[in-house]
């Protein structure tokens, strides 16, 4: 009687294994087209997927989201991706180069820096407002993975307050996490301006107040560029998309939430 | 605003999978611990719970380094076998089973060493084979352990984090979990989903646990009352 239970009990395991296993094969047809996108793009790509779909409802788009080094290394690594957005042009030339991606990349917005808080800050002074003592901590997006990072550094350095504000500065892992640093430890952050743009932070996009832009000669522009990769299986499809990032539409989605 | 429940799906898929596996490998080898009195026994029991103090990511990596696409077993996994384990589901039941096994280990062997040899020779005696007294006398008699085991497992895997997200990097329907949702999300800035998942995260695990606790307290009355 027992051992029929514990037979029972185990076919019952092996069966919902099974079956949840399965479901897999089918998926596998209509698989969508993977977009790995910098984290800079988290809230402009749900409209643009959007406005996609209303050309091409067939095709249903999905997202990871990461710093542009970090997912440039995941497609090294064999990732099954089918386009990557970066922040950068130098992420998509390395994959180029490795022959992980068909053709050059191309260029897709340029993005802009801004530095974000969620506190009472004068945020009318330019840089040296790094330097008041009212700001002990600086957060950035890791200047080695994340472009938007990088732009920052090369902006203090370029004010000439690095040095000084040196020991204020936090790395997050990515632009997004920024705002999150900033909303619970920080006092400002260095972040991209499209984050502000999507429904859920539209109360922190008042210029003046929650941010101001960082000034433009000071860091050389974050070009963004795109590739489709060679291992991607959704050629077509992938294709159809890669081409409408290209597009007017798209530009105008892209403008809307502060690029250029 | 819609909430994807794919994560749990993926999640679910991993955990049964996983606790049929580790079960299934665990029960002999836990059994082999309990009754072994090799002098090399610390050895196995060792390297066997290593991954309870390892950080996860000291295994993500290393099985990153060796199944990656640029290494020559990745190759002959991936190519020859057609069985890629990084960024996809086998790795991720590769790697969780790794790190669910000595929570499945521990209380099984725990289990086999509280058991009263004397009922295990009796079954012999009465001319039972060693297989039939392990499924008729010995895993009735380890329910409480057994249960543990398949819970801790379970619950485990699916709150394992670390070593999926280097090994599975996050894909939509294949190896995003429901615990690599929560930090999509959050890292998103998207933080109504991230509750969602995390709630339900919360209550399927406080209700495994209260399953343990109550089936394991329910036995121990019975004894006590014996």
């Amino acid at each position: 009687m027992k051992t029929i239970m514990w037979v029972v009990v185990a076919a019952l395991v092996l069966s919902i294994a099974f079956i949840l296993n399965s479901t897999r094969g089918t998926t596998d047809a209509r698989r969508p087209v993977r977009v790995a996108i910098a984290s800079n793009l988290g809230s402009v790509m749900e409209e643009l997927a959007a406005s996609f779909n209303e050309s091409y409802p067939g095709i249903k788009i999905e997202f990871i989201t990461g710093s542009s080094g970090k997912l440039a290394a995941q497609i090294i690594n064999g990732a099954p991706f089918d386009i990557f957005l970066s922040a950068d042009m130098r992420n998509p030339e390395i994959l180029y180069s490795m022959r992980l991606a068909g053709e050059r990349p191309r260029a897709y917005a340029t993005g802009t820096l801004i530095l974000f808080t969620t506190g009472e800050l004068p945020l009318r002074k330019a840089m040296e407002l790094l330097n008041l003592p009212a700001i002990k901590r600086i957060a950035l997006a890791d200047p080695v993975t994340a472009p938007y990072g990088k732009a920052a550094v090369e902006s203090m350095k370029n004010a000439g307050v690095y040095t000084a504000v040196y020991p204020k500065l936090v790395n997050a892992p990515t632009v997004s996490e920024v705002i999150a640093y900033t909303r619970s430890g920080a006092d400002i952050g260095f972040t991209a301006l499209s984050l502000l743009k999507s429904p859920w932070m539209k109360k922190y996009d008042v210029r003046g107040k929650y941010w101001m832009e960082v000034d433009k000669n000071l860091y050389a522009p974050v070009k963004q560029g795109m590739v489709i990769l060679a291992r991607g299986r959704r050629r077509e499809q992938a294709r159809a998309f890669y081409e409408f990032l290209s597009s007017a539409g798209a530009k105008n989605i892209f403008k809307k939430y502060g690029y250029e | 605003m819609a909430i994807e429940f794919t994560p749990f799906l993926v999640s679910l898929r991993l955990s049964f999978t996983v606790t049929a596996l580790v079960m299934a490998v665990a029960m002999p080898v836990a059994y082999r611990l309990a009754f072994s009195r090799s002098r090399w026994k610390f050895i196995a029991e060792s390297v066997l719970t290593l991954p309870l103090v390892m950080p996860p990511t000291v295994l993500g990596f290393y099985m990153l380094l060796a199944f990656s696409r640029n290494s020559p077993p990745g190759r002959i996994f991936s190519d020859t076998l057609g069985l890629p384990l990084v960024f996809s589901f086998s790795g991720i039941v590769a790697v969780s089973c790794i790190y669910s096994f000595p929570f499945a280990l521990q209380p099984l062997k725990a289990g086999f060493e509280s058991l009263d040899r004397a009922i295990i020779e009796a079954s012999y005696t009465l001319g039972k084979s060693k297989l039939e007294t392990f499924v008729s006398v010995v895993l009735p008699n380890i329910r409480p352990s057994l249960v543990t085991a398949v819970a801790m497992c379970f619950a485990h895997t699916m709150g394992e984090f670390g070593a999926i997200l280097m090994i599975g990097g996050n894909i939509p329907g294949v190896t995003r979990v429901a615990s690599i949702a929560v930090y999509d999300k959050v890292e998103q800035l998207d933080y109504f989903p991230a509750h969602v998942y995390s709630v339900l995260l919360l209550a399927l695990g406080i209700s495994v646990l209260m399953v343990v606790h109550h089936v394991n307290r329910r036995r121990g009355e019975r004894h006590d009352t014996y």
